[in-house]
């Protein structure tokens, strides 16, 4: 589903934040990446969502050529992936109901096809009562919840989620990540950035990622039992 | 009838819901843009008023003028007036195309020389030009050179005006007016297209973390352009009619204060009852150039993102 073949990353004329990275992600895996800040999980995530092309190496996402990819196909690739962002980016202006419709929204899709759906959805991650409410007025554990539910709404094959947990206590922890869990049973490939080791370690049978100095290494493949 | 305003409700109701869902509307920019695109719309009314108003009244005064010609007989010693006049009426009536021809009343010359004398009787030994309406043939097209040249030839003081040099200094004017007029429309439409593309600039700037989240959740250009053409739609309807509606009642006030008649450029030039309905095409051109501008930029800002 994904491969990153020596993929090299910087911004404009800095240096080099990502060198040689390498690595591949099965269809329906749960993998983590964790590192120390500043060593390049979320610029990692950014090539893997499609905002930034790498500088070099090739990134291989859903059998197309990422770095020869025309931007104008760009957004049927980006439908394909949901995305938790650390700071959750919720529009502030517009309802929990609204941030979740969204992805569904751009499509173009009828609002009445989907209107149910998105509601079943906020009540499953416990925000049936806060539907209405705008992001300024959601604690950061519902921002979270509302994050989650829009990353995952158009049923995504790729969710990439940066830092989930760092805005909760660990029990509303262990609970996204029992969510996260539940939707790769249902098919969904994952992949979660995270400083969480007591999360990664919950989940002996994901692979496991690891950044420094912008070098990634795998710590371990998968095996072992779900918590 | 209650049918027809059930519809008319129906499609306002249908206007309203026409708005931006994701974007939201930036409060701190909104009324000193609707003012500048107001203000527009306003001076793009006044030049639509009076181009309007000019090719009325110049096609008007051309109808009037058309078929029509004058002859005028001055007195002279060696010919009698009387006999000067009906020589020279034998002759016109003689010439093919020529409808009819009558010589004008002396009440109805004292009534063109009243503006100059003032109303005072002429005494009947003081000699004025005479003058012969003559009416042309519908469809008759004679040969004026000719007949003035008849004319000249057998009465003496006799002098053909077929009101060409006239229509032709009117056609000038109303053109050079008209020229002025849609020369203003177009530096307006020009200078609202630049707004709007810097209006459009600051919006996208100032939502610039909507866009990549849109963006990222797979939106394509054409649906984020949308969002800004919705917004700049309104701001063009809105402003557009608080321009025309400004425009209009000035013109309707300077009618009204002008007596009545309208006649504030010029005798018998005036805003006609017309122009009103033709000032509502200026919001529907100013929310068209603002729907243009504000895609076309909208695209052009985010082509350049990945």
């Amino acid at each position: 589903m994904v491969r990153f073949e020596n993929v090299g990353m910087r911004y404009g004329m800095g240096p080099e934040v990502l060198r040689d990275i390498s690595f591949k992600l099965e269809t329906g895996s749960i993998s983590f990446l964790t590192g120390p800040s500043g060593a390049g999980k979320s610029s990692l995530l950014r090539l893997m969502y499609l905002a930034h092309r790498p500088s070099r190496g090739h990134i291989t996402m859903f059998g197309e050529d990422v770095n020869v990819l025309p931007r104008a196909e760009m957004p049927p690739l980006r439908r394909r992936i949901g995305v938790v962002f650390q700071e959750f980016r919720l529009l502030d202006h517009m309802s929990a109901l609204e941030n979740v419709c969204l992805p569904l929204m751009v499509t173009g899709a009828p609002r009445e096809g989907y209107l149910s759906d998105v509601r079943e959805l906020l009540t499953w991650v416990g925000l049936g009562d806060r539907m209405n409410a705008t992001p300024p007025t959601l604690s950061g554990g519902e921002k979270q919840r509302v994050a989650i539910a829009r990353a995952v709404v158009a049923q995504p094959d790729l969710l990439l989620a940066d830092e989930p947990t760092g805005n909760v206590d660990p029990e509303l922890g262990i609970k996204l990540l029992r969510l996260f869990m539940e939707l790769n049973r249902m098919g969904t490939t994952i992949m979660i950035a995270t400083h969480d080791m007591a999360l990664v370690d919950r989940a002996q049978d994901a692979m496991h990622m690891h950044i420094d100095q912008g070098q990634l290494s795998v710590v371990r493949m998968s095996e072992g039992a779900l918590p | 009838m209650t049918r027809f305003f059930a519809y008319i409700r129906q499609f306002l109701d249908r206007l309203a819901a026409i708005r931006s869902a994701v974007v939201p509307p930036a409060d701190g920019a909104r009324w000193p843009l609707h003012l500048v695109i107001a203000v527009m719309c306003f001076l793009a009314s006044i030049a639509l008023g009076i181009t309007l108003t000019v090719s009325n009244i110049a096609e008007e005064w051309s109808a009037d003028l058309a078929g029509v010609i004058t002859v005028q007989i001055k007195p002279r010693e060696e010919m009698a007036m009387e006999d000067q006049i009906a020589r020279a009426l034998e002759i016109i009536e003689a010439t093919p195309g020529i409808a009819s021809a009558a010589r004008v009343p002396a009440t109805s010359a004292a009534e063109l020389l009243e503006p100059w004398l003032g109303a005072v009787t002429l005494p009947e030994d003081i000699a004025v030009p005479q003058l012969i309406d003559v009416r042309l043939a519908p469809g008759g097209d004679p040969d004026l050179t000719a007949l003035t040249q008849r004319l000249t030839n057998a009465v003496p003081g006799a002098e053909v005006d077929d009101h060409f040099r006239w229509k032709a200094r009117l056609g000038a004017f109303a053109g050079s007016l008209e020229a002025l007029a849609i020369a203003a429309l177009f530096l307006i439409v020009a200078a609202t297209v630049a707004i709007v593309v810097f209006a459009t600039r600051a919006a996208m700037e100032a939502n610039r973390e909507i866009i990549e989240v849109l963006h990222l959740i797979g939106a394509r250009d054409k649906f984020i352009a949308g969002e800004f053409q919705v917004q700049f739609l309104w701001v063009g309807l809105r402003a557009g009619l608080i321009g025309a509606v400004v425009a209009a009642v000035l013109l309707l006030s300077l009618t009204i204060f002008a007596g009545g008649r309208g006649e504030f450029f010029l005798p018998g030039l005036g805003v006609t009852w017309q122009t009103y309905p033709a000032l509502l095409l200026v919001p529907l051109l100013a929310a068209g150039v603002s729907v243009m501008t504000a895609r076309l930029t909208a695209m052009s800002v985010l082509g350049q993102r990945l």
